[in-house]
C-alpha cells in the first residue's frame, strides 16, 4: 500500500472498527445514590458521598465490573423527605438503575426504600443504625452499618469484661430514637451478663446543665462502676467536661455519636480521661485498607476523610460492587441475591457478614478510647 | 357567544382536569405521578394559608402544624393493626385494633386541625401583624416538639413509616379543586367582603357592623382545616410522616409559594405552588452535573435553591405584589383578549380586577 488512498482506506477501517468497538465495549452498570450536600444532613452525607466517588473511581480504575464500569447517578436529598422520595423516584423510573445506595439517617432510609423496594430495586443504606431497618421494608433493603444493638452490646461487654465493672448508671437523651435504642440496649445486655443498673437518668437534646445529673451520680452509694451516656452530639462533650469538672473519675463509654472533632474541642483534652465510645471505623493507618483509604481520599479531596461516614459510603459503594461480580447477570435480582452470598466482607469500616435473612449484617464493631485528647483503637469486636 | 354560557367554563376546566388526571394517572410513570400528587398538595396549601393570610390579613407561621396535626392523625387512623401496637402503642385499644378508610380519616384529620385552630385562634388572633406571626410560629414549634416527644403516639422523631399507600391523583387534585371551590365561593360572599374588611380596616369593619373575632377565628379555622386535610394526603402519598417535614423550613416554603405568587389571590396561590413544585425538578438534572449540548457543567449542588431564592428576590424588586397581585384569572378576560388582541391604549384597564 503505497498510495495514499490504500493508507486512508486501511486508516479508515482501522478507525471505524475502533470506533464500533468502542461503542459496543458495554454500557456502564447504572448505581443510583441519594446524599444530602444541601441541609443539616450535609455533614454527614457529604463525606459518605465523597466517600463512595472513591469507591466508584477505584473500582472503575481497577477495571470495572464485568467489563463495565459503574456509573454514579446521584442526587441531592437536600436533607427534606419529599426530595428524598422524589430522588429515589427518579432513581428507579427515570433514570432506571440497577441498584441504590443512600442517605446516612433511619427516617430518610424509610421515605425513599418503599419506592425501590416497590420496583425490586435493592437499596443499601449508609448510615441508619436502626436495627430492623432492613425488616421494615422488604426483601430488597439492606443495611450497611451494625444496628445500634451491636454498638450497645459490644459496650456492655467492655464495660463488664475490660472495664471489670458490675454496675453501672445510664444517662440518655430521652428525645431522640437513637439515643432511647442504645440506651435500652445496652441495659438488656449488661444485666444479662449479670450487671446491676444502679440508675438511670434522662435530659433533652440541647441541655446545657448537667449538673443535677451529676450530682446524682455523686450521691450514689454505692457508685456505679461505669457511666453508659447514650447522647447526640454536642451534648457529649458538654456532660463529659461538667462530670469531670465535678469530679467524677468514672469510666465514660458512649455510641457513635461521640465519634466527632468538638467531643475533645468542647470538653477540653484532660476531660476526656477515660472517655470510650463505639462507632463505625476507627481513623487510625492500620497500614491496610484503612490506610488505601485515607491516602485515596486525602488525594482526592485534599483533606483526610471527615468522619466515619466517608468510610460506610465508601464501603457501601465496594459492597454493591462485591454482590454484582457475585450475581449471575447484572440485573437487580441477581444482585440482591448475591448480597446474601457476601460473608466476608472486608470494609474499611469492619468485616461483616451480610448472609443474614433479616438485611441487617453481622458486623464489627470500632471500640475507641480518648488518650490525650486522640481517638486510640482498642479493638474491632462482634457481639 | 352568549356571555351566559361562560358560566360553564369552570365545569369545561374541570372536565379537561378530569380527562388530563385520567391520562396522566394510565401513562406516566411513579416519579411525575409523585410530583404531580406534590404539586396539588402545595395548592391546597397554599390557597388554604392565603384565605387565612391574604385575604385574611392574618399572617400565620403556623399552617405547617396544622398539616401536621391531621397528617398524623389521618395517618393513626388508617394505621394497619398488625403495626400499630408494636409502633404506636400509646393509643387505647379499641384505636389500636381498627382502621378506618381514608376518605373519612382524612376528615377527622381535617377537625382535629380546625379544633387546633379554634382553640389557639382564641387567644392567639388578637394579635397582627408580627406578633401574630410570632405567636403562630410559637404553634409550629410546639407541635413539632409534641410530635418528637410523644414517641407512644408519634413513633417521634423517627417517624411513623408504613402509612398506606391511599393518596392518588384523584384525591388529591379532587381535594385540591374542593379547597380552591370552598375558598373562591367564600371569598365572593358577605363572609368574603367582611373578611377583607376586617384586613383592611378592622375598626371601620368593626364600625359596620362586622363581628372582627368571629370573622378572624372562621377563616383561620377553615383554612386549617384544608391544610389538615393536605397533610392527611401528604402522609398516604410518601407513606411516611415525620416532625422535621413540618419545621421552619415547611413555614418558609408555604410563605414563599404564598409571596411569589400573590397574597389576596387565588390564582396567585397556584402560580406560586406551580412554580415552586415544578421549577425544581426541572434544575435537578443540572444540580448532578454532566454533559449538556455537548458542554460539561460541574455538579452544582444547591442550584435549585439558588435559583428559587434568586427568583424570590427578583419577584419581591419588580413585582412586589407577587406575580399575580390580587388579580383573578377570569375567563371572561381571556376571551376578551382573544377576541380583541389588539387593545388600543386609552388608558382604562384592559384588565378587569376582580
Amino acid at each position: 500500500m503505497h498510495n495514499v488512498f490504500g493508507k486512508t482506506a486501511l486508516a479508515l477501517a482501522i478507525g471505524l472498527t475502533a470506533m464500533v468497538g468502542g461503542a459496543f465495549a458495554a454500557e456502564p452498570i447504572k448505581l443510583g445514590s441519594i446524599y444530602s450536600l444541601t441541609g443539616s444532613y450535609a455533614v454527614i452525607e457529604d463525606p459518605a458521598l465523597k466517600g463512595a466517588k472513591l469507591a466508584v473511581k477505584e473500582i472503575n480504575a481497577a477495571g470495572g465490573i464485568k467489563g463495565r464500569t459503574i456509573q454514579l447517578i446521584q442526587y441531592d436529598g437536600k436533607s427534606t423527605l419529599a426530595d428524598i422520595a422524589n430522588a429515589a423516584q427518579r432513581l428507579v423510573h427515570e433514570d432506571q438503575v440497577i441498584a441504590i445506595v443512600g442517605v446516612a439517617d433511619s427516617g430518610f432510609y424509610l421515605a425513599s426504600a418503599p419506592i425501590a423496594q416497590d420496583a425490586g430495586i435493592p437499596y443499601l443504606d449508609t448510615g441508619g443504625t436502626v436495627p430492623n431497618l432492613p425488616e421494615q421494608v422488604g426483601e430488597f433493603a439492606h443495611m450497611m452499618p451494625f444496628g445500634d444493638d451491636y454498638q450497645a452490646y459490644v459496650a456492655a461487654e467492655f464495660a463488664q469484661k475490660d472495664l471489670g465493672a458490675k454496675s453501672a448508671f445510664i444517662l440518655r437523651d430521652g428525645d431522640t430514637d437513637y439515643t432511647r435504642a442504645i440506651a435500652g440496649f445496652f441495659k438488656e445486655k449488661f444485666t444479662k451478663l449479670g450487671g446491676k443498673i444502679v440508675d438511670e437518668s434522662s435530659y433533652h437534646t440541647g441541655d446545657t446543665d448537667y449538673s443535677a445529673h451529676v450530682t446524682k451520680i455523686r450521691s450514689l452509694n454505692p457508685q456505679p462502676d461505669v457511666i453508659y451516656a447514650a447522647m447526640n452530639p454536642g451534648d457529649d462533650a458538654t456532660f463529659v467536661r461538667q462530670a469531670r469538672e465535678g469530679g467524677i473519675t468514672l469510666p465514660i463509654i458512649g455510641g457513635d455519636a461521640f465519634d466527632n472533632p468538638d467531643l475533645v474541642k468542647n470538653a477540653g483534652a484532660k476531660n476526656t480521661k477515660d472517655v470510650y465510645f463505639t462507632t463505625h471505623m476507627a481513623m487510625t493507618q492500620d497500614g491496610g485498607a484503612v490506610t488505601k483509604f485515607i491516602n485515596g481520599y486525602k488525594a482526592a479531596y485534599g483533606v483526610p476523610p471527615e468522619n466515619a461516614f466517608a468510610g460506610l459510603g465508601y464501603d457501601s459503594v465496594y459492597l454493591m460492587a462485591e454482590a454484582m461480580k457475585r450475581a449471575k447477570d447484572l440485573t437487580s435480582k441477581d444482585i440482591d441475591d448475591a448480597i446474601f452470598m457476601i460473608t466476608d466482607f472486608n470494609g474499611v469500616t469492619g468485616k461483616a457478614n451480610f448472609s443474614n435473612p433479616k438485611r441487617a449484617p453481622d458486623k464489627e464493631v470500632t471500640l475507641i478510647a480518648v488518650k490525650d485528647g486522640k481517638f486510640e483503637l482498642v479493638g474491632n469486636r462482634k457481639p | 357567544m352568549a356571555m351566559n354560557a361562560q358560566k360553564y367554563f369552570p365545569l369545561l376546566g374541570i372536565l379537561v382536569l378530569i380527562a388530563g388526571l385520567w391520562f396522566a394517572q394510565n401513562s406516566l410513570n411513579g416519579f411525575y405521578l409523585q410530583i404531580l400528587g406534590l404539586l396539588g398538595i402545595n395548592i391546597m396549601l397554599t390557597v388554604s394559608l392565603n384565605f387565612a393570610a391574604g385575604y385574611g390579613g392574618m399572617f400565620s407561621l403556623g399552617h405547617p402544624a396544622f398539616a401536621a396535626l391531621g397528617g398524623y392523625a389521618a395517618a393513626v387512623l388508617t394505621y394497619p393493626v398488625t403495626l400499630k401496637p408494636s409502633r404506636i402503642p400509646g393509643y387505647p385499644d379499641w384505636l389500636l385494633h381498627h382502621t378506618i378508610p381514608f376518605l373519612p380519616a382524612l376528615l377527622v384529620g381535617g377537625m382535629v386541625a380546625s379544633i387546633a385552630a379554634v382553640l389557639v385562634g382564641w387567644p392567639v388572633l388578637r394579635l397582627r401583624g408580627h406578633y401574630l406571626a410570632v405567636a403562630t410560629l410559637g404553634l409550629t414549634v410546639i407541635v413539632q416538639v409534641s410530635i418528637v416527644n410523644l414517641v407512644d403516639y408519634t413513633r417521634g422523631a423517627l417517624g411513623l413509616s408504613g402509612i398506606p399507600n391511599h393518596s392518588n391523583l384523584w384525591w388529591i387534585f379532587g381535594f385540591m379543586v374542593l379547597t380552591i371551590y370552598v375558598v373562591y365561593r367564600l371569598v365572593n360572599s358577605r363572609f368574603g367582603r367582611a373578611l377583607r374588611a376586617v384586613r383592611d380596616d378592622y375598626v371601620a369593619a368593626q364600625m359596620s357592623g362586622v363581628n372582627v373575632a368571629r370573622t378572624r377565628l372562621i377563616a383561620f379555622t377553615i383554612s386549617a382545616f384544608f391544610a389538615g386535610i393536605a397533610g392527611g394526603l401528604l402522609g398516604h402519598l410518601l407513606r411516611i410522616l415525620t416532625p422535621g417535614q413540618f419545621s421552619f423550613n415547611a413555614v418558609f416554603i408555604g410563605v414563599a409559594m404564598m409571596i411569589l405568587g400573590g397574597m389576596g389571590s387565588i390564582t396567585g396561590s397556584v402560580i406560586g405552588a406551580v412554580v415552586m413544585t415544578i421549577l425544581p425538578q426541572l434544575i435537578i438534572p443540572f444540580e448532578r452535573g454532566g454533559t449538556f449540548f455537548g458542554y460539561e457543567l460541574p455538579a452544582l449542588n444547591g442550584l435549585t435553591q439558588i435559583v428559587i431564592a434568586l427568583i424570590l428576590i427578583f419577584v419581591m424588586l419588580v413585582r412586589p405584589e407577587g406575580i399575580a397581585g390580587s388579580k383573578e384569572f377570569s375567563f371572561r378576560e381571556m376571551i376578551a383578549r382573544v377576541r380583541r388582541p389588539m387593545e388600543p391604549t386609552s388608558g382604562r384597564p384592559a384588565v378587569k380586577w376582580k
